[in-house]
């Protein structure tokens, strides 16, 4: 995004664009792609998501699923999140197991495949995105629904 | 920051403008009819729909309608709806005034209102705008949402014959 906190400009094609910079978004973590991490995993500075994360844990700052991203399992995001890839495992079903609870906006492209459970407080979703699943917006005055501290065996 | 991120590949993220898709407009910034501009005729015969255009019908603002409504064109609910909309591959709008309890099935739904029920628009498009209010379920071949209230099981359906959610 151009700026960290303004919403991605509409371009003059009336396409919006996430302008990907880990300095301007806070982004210090990165799971390269082709990297595979699973347990009970957490990142303190956002997290730049382009191979597969699974288990529990938590992203403190903006999570950016990659189009080669994927996350599976239980895990929180205290910052806005960007779907480009896939959360759940196949597309082709709702992943119970798999429930993303996000504190700031999920915005998922239209190359973004959910079949998780998202919760969050805002949702903005392009055309052309899939979502299958259950999707929960939670209210300011909400206290979010599975938010204890994720454990490994959960 | 970005120097970590010079060996990257074909999928380098550093910096990269990447496209999220077409931006969905604002419902504050769209157009909308104002029903005190719209001098209506005074009716002296039967009201017969031109040939060739589609049908449009409202439920208007303060409006009570129960039942079940079927009407091939474009359905317009201001006001409140309990029970369902069939309009076949035309269209629904649910206004910031308008409240559906119910289902609607339509080729195109579009929604800033709210919205408790069934959104049936497989094989269609549906919009969720951020004035929406949406709870149930909401089928759909193409689906925006821009900033909705939106607590529902979403389920991509590309057929509207069949119901398909294959990719």
């Amino acid at each position: 995004m151009n700026t960290p906190t303004s919403p991605p400009p509409a371009t003059e094609s009336n396409q919006d664009t996430l302008v990907i910079d880990p300095v301007r978004m806070n982004i210090v973590n990165r799971v390269a792609a082709g990297t595979q991490l699973s347990g009970h995993l957490q990142f303190k500075g956002g997290l730049l998501l382009q191979g597969a994360l699974g288990g529990t844990g938590e992203v403190v700052g903006r999570l950016v699923v990659w189009h080669t991203g994927q996350i599976i399992g239980r895990y929180r995001v205290l910052g806005d999140l960007f779907i480009l890839g896939q959360v759940g495992l196949d597309a082709k079903f709702v992943d119970d197991e798999t429930v993303i609870e996000c504190l700031g906006t999920v915005y998922v492209a239209s190359t973004g495949v959910v079949s998780g459970h998202l919760c969050a407080p805002r949702l903005r979703i392009y055309e052309g995105a899939t979502l299958r699943g259950p999707f929960r917006t939670l209210r300011p005055d909400e206290a979010p629904p599975v938010l204890q501290p994720a454990t490994a065996e959960e | 920051m970005s120097d970590s991120y010079d060996d990257l590949d074909d999928h380098d993220a550093a910096g990269v403008a990447v496209p999220l898709g077409p931006s969905q407009p604002v419902a504050q910034d769209l157009p909308v009819l104002q029903a005190e501009a719209l001098p209506l005729p005074a009716v002296t015969s039967p009201v017969t729909a031109p040939s060739g255009a589609q049908a449009l019908s409202t439920v208007g603002q303060g409006m009570l309608f129960t039942g079940t409504a079927v009407h091939p064109g474009l359905f317009t609910l201001a006001g409140e709806l309990k029970g369902s909309i069939d309009v076949g591959d035309g269209q629904v709008t649910i206004t910031e005034s308008g409240r559906l309890e119910g289902d609607a099935h339509a080729r195109t739904i579009a929604v800033f209102g709210h919205s408790h029920g069934t959104l049936d628009a497989a094989g269609g498009r549906v919009s969720l705008h951020d004035t929406a209010v949406v709870s149930g379920k909401v089928r759909y071949a193409h689906l925006q949402v821009n900033g909705a209230d939106l607590n529902a099981q979403l389920e991509r359906a590309l057929d509207a014959g069949t119901g398909s959610t294959s990719h």
